[in-house]
């Protein structure tokens, strides 16, 4: 069999497609360069001739539908902040109250746990108040009691040592009215050595209280 | 004093929620009522999409801020439309109400879809009529380009089609507009 083309194979290969217009070379040339999506200034022009004929309000039934299906969702401003609406469902006055005593107790152990870190900060550093004023305290331990004097200048502390008593689950407390945390309490006790004016070794024992929060799930 | 709290309406979230749909619902709107055939369908479309949008917010599961919303939006918008048409369709068929589609024609004429801050009515029945008139492919782009003011990226995204291809409907139907409106124009009938 013949390889040689016939008379109307090569009539066909003698025909060449149409050139395209030049608007749409200049559209393909557009695309390639990334700036078809560009508008001109007459088409911009022509488009803010249409945003002046503004979209009609929507029903203000409607609007309050919509509004109405937003519902308790979030509303996210930015990245960082997010605004919440109050989650009033189902909250009444008795469960506000069932919520009361946990923050004052929360409150209440707050201010001693303060108040334990300052009278262990008074231990820790020399102070010009008088030596022989004894500091409260009514968890400080009968066996290992010391009185709680404030060290003279020239007493200098030794050692320092911590350790965990036990820890205690004091329930939960809602901060914020959206997160609830739980609230543990921690008992440490501290001993402090600190040598006397002769060099002997004096110790010092006292109860350390800290809280911390741990965010709770909620449905 | 009531121990009960004030209404959820009156919290920072739902005042904004409000000037959000304020801002931004007419335009939603204007796009769900080009998506459909009828004013109470663009209701029902828009409102199934913003509670779409809010679950999901609620859920923790949308991806991305606030900027997000209006092309999830758009998207929802004409999904739901597409999925109501199907629904539409097939009742037509069943219950061969061929009335229906020219019932909403008279409705809408109650429901415009433009304001005119001149207050020129006939510009904007005028733009309404040549929006209808043209190809839904191209009328779709306009609403969300012009009124809803989304990138070609963007709505090439919400339509599954290239930026390039949005920007060329685009700019078929800009043309195709305004050959329309300048008919309207040289009779005198129209202030754009």
């Amino acid at each position: 069999m013949s390889k040689t083309p016939s008379i109307t194979e090569q009539e066909l290969q003698g025909l060449t497609p149409c050139g395209l217009d030049e608007a749409f070379l200049s559209r393909l040339a557009a695309c390639a360069e990334d700036g078809f999506t560009k508008l001109s200034a007459e088409e911009t022009a022509y488009e803010n001739s249409l945003r002046n004929v503004r979209p009609r309000n929507i029903q203000s039934a409607l609007l309050e539908t919509l509004h109405g299906r937003t519902g308790d969702a979030p509303f996210a401003v930015d990245e960082k902040i997010v605004l919440f609406n109050k989650s009033n469902k189902g909250k009444t006055a008795d469960s506000k109250q069932a919520k009361a005593p946990n923050i004052i107790r929360f409150n209440l152990a707050a201010a001693a746990a303060v108040a334990l870190l300052g009278s262990l900060a008074a231990l820790m550093l020399p102070d010009k108040t008088p030596s022989d004023v004894p500091t409260a305290s009514s968890e400080t331990p009968v066996e290992s009691f010391v009185p709680l004097a404030t060290p003279p200048s020239n007493v200098a502390p030794a050692g320092y040592n911590r350790t965990l008593v036990g820890t205690s689950d004091e329930g939960v407390i809602w901060k914020n009215e959206t997160q609830p945390f739980r609230v543990l309490r921690h008992t440490f006790s501290d001993r402090i050595t600190t040598a006397g004016e002769n060099g002997e070794p004096v110790q010092k024992e006292q109860p350390h209280i800290e809280y911390s929060l741990i965010p709770e799930k909620v449905d | 004093m009531s121990a009960i709290e004030a209404p959820a309406q009156s919290s920072p979230a739902a005042t904004a929620w409000r000037a959000w749909l304020c801002e931004h619902a007419p335009k939603l709107f204007l796009f769900s009522r080009q998506q459909t055939r009828t004013h109470e369908d663009a209701q029902d479309v828009l409102q199934d999409a913003i509670v779409k949008l809010v679950e999901k917010i609620r859920a923790g599961e949308f991806v991305g801020g606030q900027e997000a919303w209006q092309p999830y939006l758009y998207t929802t918008i004409r999904r739901l439309a597409i999925d109501l048409s199907r629904k539409n369709d097939r009742r037509t068929k069943r219950e061969t109400n061929v009335s229906a589609d020219s019932e909403a024609l008279q409705q809408d004429a109650f429901h415009p879809w433009f304001d005119n801050e001149s207050g020129d009515d006939e510009t904007r029945s005028q733009l309404e009529d040549a929006l209808k008139a043209l190809p839904g492919k191209f009328s779709e782009v306009i609403i969300m380009k012009v009124w809803g003011e989304r990138t070609f990226a963007e709505i090439g995204a919400a339509f599954a089609i290239s930026q390039n291809t949005a920007a060329s409907r685009y700019r078929y139907g800009l043309e195709a507009l305004k050959r329309e409106l300048g008919t309207a124009r040289m009779r005198g009938d129209l202030s754009i």
